[in-house]
C-alpha cells in the first residue's frame, strides 16, 4: 500500500498503519502481549507529544520505531530484572554436559547437537524454520532476551549494553551464551520434530 | 575408527584444548569480544576432532549471521499477530483524546 507522506504524519493513521509493526516489534523483545501493547500505546502516545521534532528526515515508522526502542530499553531498566547468574530464569547449561568421570564436560550423546547439513545459512532462509526462531525467542527466559535481542537484533556492542542494564562484561558474555545455547537447542528439537510430521 | 581410541583420543584432545562445555561458551564469547590467540588455537584443534563441536560452531554462526542479514525484516513480512481489534481501539482514543488535550 503507497502512502501519501501527507498521511504518515497524521497521527489518526498511525495506529492502521504502524500499530502491528510496532506491536510485533515490541512482542518479539518483553514477550508478553499486555506489555506491548502498553509499550505502542506509550510510543504512539509520546510520538504525539513530540511531533514537532519530526523532522521529515527519516520514514515515520523508523522514528516511531526509534521511540519504541527506548521505551523498550527503559522498561527493562525499570523492571530492574535481575542478570545475578545464579538467580532465577537464568538456566544452566551444563545439564547437556557430563558430569562426571572421563567424560566430564564432554556433550552427552542424547544431547549432542544434531546434523543440520552442510550450510545451516540455508535454514535461516526457510520461513517455517525462522517462524520457530521467533517462536523459541519468545520462549526465552526474559532476562536472557532481553539481552540476546539487544545484542543480536538491536545490534547494540556489548560495551554499549553493559552500561544500559548495568551489567558487568563477564556476566553479559554468560548470559548471551545460555541465550544463544537455549536457541540453538530449541531450534534444532523444533525443526526436527516437524520435519518428521511432513514425512 | 575403532570405538577405544577414537575416546583415547578425545581425552587427549580435551587435555590439550578444552572440554566441550568450555569450547562451546568461547565460541559464543568469540562473537562479542576478541579472544587471546591460544584460546583461538585450542578452538580450533578442538572443532577439528570434535564433530559434536564443529556442529555447534556452525549452527551458532549460522545464527548470528541470520540476525545481522537483518532477519527481522523476515519476521515482518509473515502474516503474524497483531494488535488485538481492542487495544487498536483504545490506543486510538488514548491519541484522539490527547489530541484534543494539546
Amino acid at each position: 500500500m503507497k502512502v501519501s507522506k501527507k498521511t504518515e504524519i497524521d497521527p489518526t493513521t498511525w495506529v492502521d498503519l504502524h500499530g502491528d509493526y510496532l506491536y510485533r516489534y515490541a512482542l518479539l523483545r518483553v514477550s508478553h502481549h499486555q506489555i506491548a501493547e502498553d509499550l505502542v500505546q506509550d510510543t504512539f502516545l509520546s510520538a504525539l507529544g513530540s511531533l514537532d521534532n519530526f523532522r521529515g528526515e527519516s520514514q515515520i515508522r523508523t522514528w516511531l520505531t526509534g521511540i519504541l526502542k527506548r521505551k523498550i530499553i527503559d522498561y527493562y531498566r525499570k523492571k530492574q530484572i535481575s542478570y545475578s547468574l545464579n538467580s532465577d530464569g537464568i538456566p544452566q547449561t551444563p545439564e547437556d554436559f557430563e558430569a562426571f568421570g572421563s567424560r566430564q564436560g564432554a556433550w552427552k550423546m542424547e544431547n549432542a547437537p544434531k546434523d543440520w547439513g552442510n550450510s545451516p545459512d540455508k535454514l535461516f532462509e526457510n520461513q517455517q524454520f525462522m517462524k520457530i526462531l521467533e517462536r523459541c525467542i519468545g520462549d526465552l527466559p526474559e532476562r536472557l532476551s532481553a539481552v540476546f535481542v539487544l545484542r543480536e537484533m538491536d545490534g547494540y556492542d556489548t560495551k554499549e549494553i553493559c552500561k544500559l542494564l548495568d551489567i558487568s562484561p563477564s556476566n553479559l558474555w554468560v548470559i548471551l551464551h545460555r541465550a544463544r545455547h537455549l536457541l540453538r537447542k530449541c531450534l534444532e528439537i523444533n525443526w526436527i520434530e516437524l520435519e518428521k510430521k511432513q514425512k | 575408527m575403532h570405538k577405544s581410541i577414537e575416546n583415547l583420543m578425545m581425552k587427549a584432545i580435551y587435555r590439550l584444548t578444552f572440554t566441550c562445555e568450555i569450547v562451546t561458551q568461547k565460541i559464543s564469547e568469540g562473537l562479542d569480544h576478541p579472544l587471546p590467540l591460544r584460546e583461538r588455537v585450542k578452538i580450533r584443534v578442538h572443532v577439528l576432532f570434535c564433530k559434536f563441536c564443529n556442529r555447534y560452531e556452525k549452527q551458532l554462526l549460522a545464527l548470528h549471521r541470520a540476525f545481522q542479514n537483518r532477519v527481522e525484516s523476515q519476521f515482518d513480512e509473515e502474516d503474524g499477530e497483531g494488535l488485538s481489534d481492542e487495544a487498536r481501539q483504545i490506543i486510538k482514543r488514548a491519541l484522539k483524546d490527547k489530541s484534543k488535550s494539546s
